[in-house]
């Protein structure tokens, strides 16, 4: 499916909204086109009866006159069709105005739904890649020119080909010698419009995505703000904004300037000029009435109206256009986890983990290093697991594996014996509870944000985690408590605060398996250690992973994963590592008396 | 002026008159006055030129009336032809006029609103969220710079009803009185609609702003709402935002689309009155019938701009509205500026903190009475349970934030004298959040100094101890990094981050947790190569990791807000205060008793 066809069947999808639209344009058209008959004839009428004074009386402020009684019926009765046109004309101009925008901000309302809702469902792998600033130009400027090509585009469009046809079927009846003028300079319309388009066109797409550009660098100055405070880069920041404003400036003024040299008006003018002429022609060589040749130059007139609105449109549709195409590519995109189609349950309340062959690099096929590599392991169901290993070792990557952010390229993870991919997403991570390393919250009250992934908790049940968290203690600092509302990512809590809310969060979904990246890594060994306490009990009977620098904590896991560069390079318990494993013991060396090695030490 | 009750205006957002919004807007047009002159000469002859071509048919008809062959029609033809293609020339050249200045206003704007995000408080980021900042900047400034093409056919439109006005009065002053009867309902109409335009319009763009804040902020935590499942209800949620503009977008379409038709409607009474009353005045031999026509011809341009003049003014309204937002935005209240005369010098390290309060929240204390001297050189620790206040001090220092009490000195001068740039840039400062910009690796280590070399780079880069990983990236330094850092685990962010600290080579070294996510034998690594550094500079070193503080000269104990205590290593455990207790818990961790503990609770 193109995005042409995408964006149609946005469109069809509102049937009501477009029949209603159609049937008043045609109203207003109607009304408008057939006015300029309405004065040929009282032309007609004038003509007639110029001079020729009777009795009828209209009085009014200024004098008297007399009027022919049957002809200024006559005009009154058509100046009244005028105005009763001229209503009708209003009226149905107000309902296909307001229903055309209507339907314009009925299908941006959708599109944007459709694109919010895809976002959702893509790929951590997408997500990696995107730029959020240039997400936000396309969720809103590229909707808002989708918007604005509807309506008014859309009308204009229909009320450039009624009007069209409606004068043009007038000037056929009127004169078809006459149209045949217009027939000749048809050739003169489409070299006009062809043209205009191709120039118009690259410089639409450039537009768009120079705005795409700019976004992304804004949301990052506006994120990045700190940073750019404390190494005082905001003269930097603002060349760099310089430059890129002025790009887009520069691409907009050219096309604002082929859009101004749109000729085909003069074209319009020409011809209504020549018809003038020609029409006086006949007029003389008595071929044609007088007012029949007013009439005509009126509908003539009517023409200006269409040939500026197809321009206008096009110029629209061009951009519209680039933008359907830009938000329908990035949502197009297949990079979705696949789900299967027979899911299998969560079987049981412990996770029993098996890691099999598991590797793993991102980006695919790149020149990327593995994250990891031909992972082996057994993790029983209930234990305390935790991983150890270099920066950039794969601890965190593992995790995701796990929950599924990613697909290992190779081997297989099963969860009580079924593969993790044979579940359903939900299914599988509604019963894994994590605490990520960099911890997201949202710009919501404290109680949302606990409640995250159980939105109906109550309030018992939030306290309640967040007493086990550490957390309730500080929050009633607070001078709303609960409902207070935190920055973006939560910016105006300390580290660890924000750590300690993310551990309730993840707790209150009652999870079977408990992620921990580094989740204490902005939090004071007492409160640690509190924490630990606290949660023991809810923990017990579920497998739970702690990635975790502090070496108290690793001691004392159940099983212990050493990774380093992608590979696991050995795992069991604390008092097994630590004579076996040179990088085990590299960690405990500075701070305690360690037994000698048992094995020697490996290359 | 009525106050919207919608909960979707910011903090910050103001009322301004119409008076103070035009005259800020016409400020913008200064630079291009010359271009201005050209857009008012163009408007001008484009409203003189106008009134000619209908006057030319009429002159036509005229001679076809009298009989006349259509040789004679034919100067009249040419002239229209003339008249009209002058007329498109003009108009041309006004609409690449206008563009341009348009473009170069919507540009100046955006920069300007950009130049104010630079300056604004820490404060104004951490309450407003950055997808409504972002919609301000760039959806409203357009909106703004709309205006310059409304006002050029307003203006235009004016003036050519005023011309049209006159020749119609010069043709027939009858005719122009009952044309002109209708004119006052435009106007009341005009104005009904003012009010309702612009209060719809801003409710609207709220609504949008509100829609890129949702937006935004699922799109970055997308792993948090796939992590819990929640993708179901956030998209419920942002359905009923979503909504809500809908709602908004449509109110707005009735007041706006309204304007346009019932003016038109008004308009139909004039043309009824002027076929009426001009038949009359033809009967009665006051009037040629071709005037009637030329009346009907020009009545095309005399209604249509007092129709559009009318309904501008409520357009321009909505323009009004987005120029109340950007102005607020700018305008919003800096506290933290620099002091008229700045003090620009070269700092020695000396910091002493002297009854230092601080508050983010009127009435929640976040420092108290905080008295601290640092002696140039020295090394700190500064510890504490979470939430003490350990990263308020060092944002304080950097002064992104100012001290609700007291004064913070470095060299004996308070911080609010010095010129803040100079200040910071000589401060360098390792957060605890770390942030990484897109851009190559290379790219942000040289954050801070462009011109660094890569002897220097690769200085650094194995006091981090990073040289390892950046070898094992597919480009090595010049690797692609994606928005905060993407592509990089948390603990090489953190050591990219470091690094770029370094580089800058700061009389002041904060390290607030900078090597919390890296593990205890990497972290050792880079203390060692540390201590060479630290040497002759003052540091303050944040740590939850008591291990990472034992070298400091002076440990700090922050609880609550509060000095509670102050000395070194051997003289606070001694003491047997809280330190001794963090100390203890966090070693304890390692005996053999505190394992079997924690195992009793597990064994339950
Ligand atoms: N920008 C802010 N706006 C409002 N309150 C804030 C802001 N930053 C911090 N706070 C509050 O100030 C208090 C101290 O926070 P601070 O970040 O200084 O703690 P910390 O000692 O660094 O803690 P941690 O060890 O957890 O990082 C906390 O209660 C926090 O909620
Ligand atoms: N989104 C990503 N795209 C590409 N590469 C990535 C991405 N995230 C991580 N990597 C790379 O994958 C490897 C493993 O990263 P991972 O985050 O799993 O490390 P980690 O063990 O959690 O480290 P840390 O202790 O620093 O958190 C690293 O070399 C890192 O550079
Ligand atoms: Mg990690
Ligand atoms: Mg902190």
């Amino acid at each position: 499916m193109g995005y042409k066809i995408w964006f149609v069947k946005h469109l069809l999808k509102e049937k009501l909204l477009l029949i209603i639209l159609i049937t008043f344009l045609v109203i207003f058209i109607g009304t408008v086109s057939i006015t300029p008959l309405f004065i040929g004839d009282i032309f007609e009428e004038l003509v007639k009866e110029t001079g020729q004074v009777t009795k009828y009386l209209l009085s009014n402020g200024f004098h008297t006159i007399q009027i022919n009684s049957s002809s200024f019926k006559a005009i009154l009765i058509t100046a009244l069709f005028i105005g009763v046109a001229g209503i009708i004309r209003a009226a149905a101009d107000f309902i296909q105005s307001y229903v055309d925008e209507v339907l314009a901000h009925k299908v941006t309302k959708n599109v944007t739904a459709e694109f919010y809702n895809d976002l959702l469902e893509k790929s951590q792998e997408f997500h990696d890649r995107v730029r959020i600033g240039d997400v936000m130009a396309r969720a809103t400027y590229d909707t808002r020119q989708m918007n604005i090509f509807i309506a008014p585009g859309i009308k204009f469009l229909f009320e450039a080909s009624f009007t069209l046809i409606f004068s043009v079927s007038l000037m056929l009846w009127i004169s078809p010698k006459l149209t045949l003028l217009l027939a000749a300079a048809l050739p003169f319309y489409i070299i006009a419009i062809y043209d205009y388009n191709r120039k118009l066109r690259p410089i639409s797409k450039a537009q768009m995505e120079q705005n795409g550009l700019l976004n992304s660098r804004l949301q990052e100055s506006i994120t990045g703000i700190r940073v750019i405070r404390g190494f005082v880069k905001e003269k930097e920041e603002i060349n760099q904004f310089d430059i890129e404003t002025d790009k887009l400036r520069d691409i907009n003024t050219k096309r604002g300037i082929i859009s101004a040299r749109y000729y085909a008006v003069a074209i319009t003018v020409l011809i209504i000029a020549l018809s003038f002429l020609w029409g006086s022609f006949e007029v003389t060589a008595g071929n044609l009435a007088l007012d029949e040749l007013i009439t005509y130059v009126f509908l003539m007139m009517t023409l200006m109206m269409p040939t500026w609105q197809v321009g206008w449109t096009l110029t629209q549709f061009q951009i519209g256009m680039a933008a359907a195409k830009r938000i329908f590519e990035m949502k197009e995109r297949e990079e979705y986890v696949p789900e299967s189609s027979s899911p299998i349950d969560w079987a049981g309340s412990q996770g029993t983990i098996l890691f099999k062959d598991v590797s793993f690099s991102y980006n695919g096929e790149s020149t990327r290093k593995k994250a990891l590599n031909n992972i082996n392991l057994e993790v029983p169901g209930g234990s305390t697991v935790a991983i150890i290993g270099n920066p950039g070792s794969g601890k965190s990557t593992l995790m995701k594996l796990l929950m599924r952010l990613y697909d290992p390229s190779d081997g297989t993870i099963n969860i009580n014996g079924t593969n993790i991919k044979e579940m359903a997403l939900s299914n599988l991570r509604e019963h894994i509870g994590v605490i990520e390393q960099e911890v997201f919250l949202f710009s919501k009250s404290i109680r949302d944000n606990i409640a995250f992934g159980k939105p109906d908790a109550t309030q018992e049940e939030i306290e309640h985690f967040a007493e086990l968290a550490q957390a309730h203690e500080f929050i009633m600092g607070f001078e709303n408590g609960y409902d207070t509302v935190v920055g973006e990512r939560g910016v105006t809590l300390s580290g660890g605060q924000k750590q300690r809310i993310a551990i309730a969060r993840a707790l209150l979904i009652d999870p079977s398996i408990l992620i921990l990246d580094d989740a204490s890594s902005a939090i004071d060994a007492e409160t640690e250690r509190k924490i630990q306490t606290a949660i023991a009990n809810v923990l017990k009977n579920r497998t739970t992973f702690i990635i975790t620098h502090r070496l108290a904590t690793i001691k004392n896991a159940d099983l212990i994963m050493v990774l380093r560069n992608g590979l696991l390079i050995d795992s069991g318990k604390h008092d097994e590592l630590i004579l076996r494993n040179i990088d085990y013991r590299r960690l405990f060396e500075r701070f305690s008396e360690l037994p000698p090695m048992q094995i020697k030490e490996e290359k | 002026m009525m106050r919207r009750t919608t909960g979707t205006t910011e903090a910050y957002d103001r009322k301004y008159s119409d008076i103070v919004l035009l005259s800020r807007f016409f400020k913008y047009l200064t630079p291009y006055v010359l271009m201005l002159v050209g857009i008012v000469i163009g408007i001008l002859a484009s409203a003189v030129v106008t009134i000619f071509p209908p006057t030319m048919v009429q002159n036509a008809f005229d001679a076809l009336d009298a009989g006349e062959g259509w040789i004679a029609v034919l100067p009249f033809a040419l002239w229209y032809l003339l008249l009209s293609l002058f007329l498109w020339v003009i108009q041309v050249v006004l609409g690449i006029m206008v563009t341009i200045v348009t473009q170069k206003v919507i540009k100046q704007i955006q920069i300007e609103t950009y130049i104010s995000l630079q300056e604004h408080d820490m404060m104004f980021f951490d309450t407003n969220a950055t997808g409504r900042i972002m919609s301000r900047v760039t959806n409203d400034s357009q909106e703004l710079a709309d205006m310059l093409n409304i006002v050029t056919q307003f203006i235009s439109n004016l003036f050519m009803l005023v011309t049209v006005l006159v020749w119609m009065f010069i043709v027939n002053w009858r005719l122009t009185f009952i044309t002109l009867a209708m004119a006052p309902f435009v106007f009341v109409v005009a104005f009904l609609f003012r009010r309702i335009t612009r209060l719809t319009t801003g409710d609207w763009r709220a609504a949008i702003g509100e829609v890129n804040a949702s937006f935004q902020e699922s799109v970055s935590g997308i792993s948090v709402a796939k992590a819990f499942g929640r993708e179901a209800k956030s998209k419920e949620e942002f359905t009923v935002i979503n909504h809500a503009t809908f709602y908004y977008a449509k109110k707005r379409a009735f007041a706006v689309m309204g304007v346009w038709p019932l003016m038109d409607g008004i308009s139909v009474i004039g043309v009824f009155g002027i076929t009426l009353y001009g038949s009359a005045l033809i009967f009665g031999n006051l009037a040629s019938p071709s005037v009637i026509l030329l009346f009907l011809l020009l009545l095309n341009r005399f209604l249509y701009p007092l129709v559009r003049v009318a309904s501008q003014f409520s357009t321009i309204q909505s323009g009004f509205a987005a120029m109340e937002r950007i102005f607020s935005i700018v305008d919003a209240k800096k506290e933290i500026t620099n002091p008229e005369n700045p003090i620009t010098r070269e700092i020695e390290g000396t910091i002493a903190l002297e009854q230092v309060h601080h508050q983010y929240v009127p009435g929640e204390q976040v420092l108290k009475d905080i008295n601290l001297d640092i002696k140039t050189g020295e090394s700190i620790a500064v510890v504490g349970h979470t939430g003490a206040g350990k990263t308020t001090i060092a944002s304080l220092l950097m002064r992104f934030y100012d001290i609700y009490k007291g004064s913070i000195k470095i060299d004996g001068v308070d911080l609010r004298e010095y010129d803040m740039y100079n200040l910071r840039s000589q401060i360098g400062l390792v957060s605890q959040d770390v942030f990484l910009f897109s851009g190559t690796v290379l790219d942000n280590i040289r954050y801070g100094k462009l011109d660094a070399t890569i002897d220097e780079v690769n200085e650094v880069i194995n006091v981090v101890a990073a040289q390892e990983f950046i070898d094992a990236l597919p480009d090595g330094l010049n690797t692609e990094l994606g928005e905060r850092g993407k592509g990089l685990s948390a603990g090489q962010r953190q050591m990219i981050s470091f690094a770029r600290t370094l580089l800058t080579d700061p009389k002041i070294l904060i390290l607030d947790e900078a090597t919390a996510a890296v593990d205890a034998y990497t972290e050792w690594k880079i203390q060692e190569a540390l201590d060479k550094l630290l040497a002759n500079r003052t540091s303050i070193v944040i740590a939850h990791r008591l291990t990472t503080i034992k070298n400091s000269d002076r440990i700090i104990v922050l609880d609550q807000g509060q000095i509670v205590e102050e000395g070194d290593h051997d003289s606070l455990i001694e003491k047997g205060g809280l330190y001794s207790e963090l100390y203890e818990t966090y070693f304890k961790h390692q005996s053999a008793e505190w394992i079997s503990e924690i195992s009793d609770v597990f064994a339950d």
